[in-house]
């Protein structure tokens, strides 16, 4: 950013810097497939998908201990189930050796998908 | 040969320095503009005298920085970088055809500018309040919760990070809520971006009259008494991009 368009600012420049630095356009959060990474590119793709999926079910999953409207049984399941679901995408993500950080996909003005 | 959009004015309004102002504009930048006006308009253009087979930052930042130095002395509907037309005749039906929106968007940018306001976490209080807030969600799990099996320990851990995400998004509306009751004294411009990173509390651009930056930068100030413990950044003036909007025909 151009200095002379700063016209406040307080506190810690350099966490500043850090978080603009973050939201600047890059490559970074995008899907970068070409004919030679096509696979790894489609896995990534089909991996943000289910992953937001799972994140949705989740935060349901919250909604409805929120809402006191479980049986013992069903929260166990529940448990069971979402606990399931995180170490089988911590599986496939070491299968295509992707983080956190590539699921998260940037969406521009919308911000993160995750 | 292509031709490059930078901006479009009122005439009415500029009609009497513009051609000056890019004269002087032409012999700065080496860049040879010019001006295309139909239906009280005017759009600044350049002929595109290489062909260009890829984008450089530096082909961005010049022509942003064109953009904003126009912006500066005149106000105009901003070009976004890539807004190229091939003939001078397409430039005059584009302003034939969207004459009514582009002068009611000028009217209502007429003399105001654009700022960025931006309100952050530091990083330090965001750690240190929120694992605070953490240890207090501990204390009130739900019943159902409650037990020492494997798959409640899991939701139980899932149940808290909940709740803090919870707290945070309630702390980030009240405080919002509280600067859109500030900011509508100065303006009724005010776009809020989704927040991108963790980070932001507040990410707003607003449109103000050109005379109202005092009042801006007083408001800004008494935002850091507010929230001392929280960044804050104000940036600008920018050209109105963000309130000048227009679907074209």
């Amino acid at each position: 950013m151009q200095e002379d368009k700063i016209l406040f600012y307080a506190g810690s420049a350099n966490e500043i810097i850090e978080e603009l630095e973050k939201i600047k356009p890059g490559d970074q959060g995008r899907i970068n497939a070409t004919p030679e990474n096509v696979d790894s590119g489609l896995a990534k793709l089909v991996l943000t998908l289910i992953e937001l999926i799972r994140k949705l079910m989740e935060k349901q999953a919250m909604r409805r201990i929120d809402g006191d409207s479980l049986t013992e049984e069903q929260i166990e399941n529940l448990g069971e189930t979402l606990m399931k679901l995180e170490n089988k995408m911590d599986e496939l993500k070491k299968i295509f050796n992707l983080t956190d950080k590539d699921l998260n996909l940037n969406l521009g003005p919308l911000g993160d998908l995750l | 040969m292509p031709i490059i959009m930078y901006a479009i004015l009122d005439t009415r309004v500029n009609n009497e320095d513009i051609s000056h102002f890019i004269e002087h504009l032409s012999f700065e930048s080496n860049i040879q503009f010019e001006l295309i006006s139909s239906h009280e308009l005017t759009a600044v253009v350049s002929i595109q005298t290489e062909s260009k087979s890829a984008i450089s930052q530096a082909d961005v930042l010049t022509y942003a920085g064109i953009v904003d130095i126009i912006a500066q002395k005149h106000s105009i509907l901003p070009m976004r970088y890539g807004s190229v037309v091939s003939s001078y005749a397409d430039i005059t039906n584009l302003l034939d055809k969207n004459a009514e929106s582009f002068h009611r968007v000028l009217k209502k940018i007429s003399n105001k500018e654009e700022y960025s306001l931006r309100l952050l976490f530091s990083h330090q209080h965001q750690d240190a309040d929120f694992n605070k807030e953490s240890s207090d969600a501990t204390q009130s799990v739900p019943d159902i919760l409650q037990g020492k099996s494997e798959n409640k320990q899991y939701l139980l851990k899932k149940y808290q990070k909940h709740i803090i995400e919870e707290q945070r998004i309630q702390y980030i509306e009240n405080i919002q809520s509280k600067v859109i009751i500030d900011l509508k004294k100065i303006t009724e411009y005010i776009e809020f971006n989704k927040k991108v990173t963790p980070a932001f509390i507040i990410d707003a651009v607003i449109l103000i009259e050109k005379s109202a930056k005092g009042e801006l930068l007083a408001f800004v100030g008494q935002l850091k008494s507010k929230y001392p413990e929280h960044n804050v950044i104000l940036t600008g003036p920018w050209p109105p991009y963000n309130f000048a909007q227009i679907k074209l025909e």
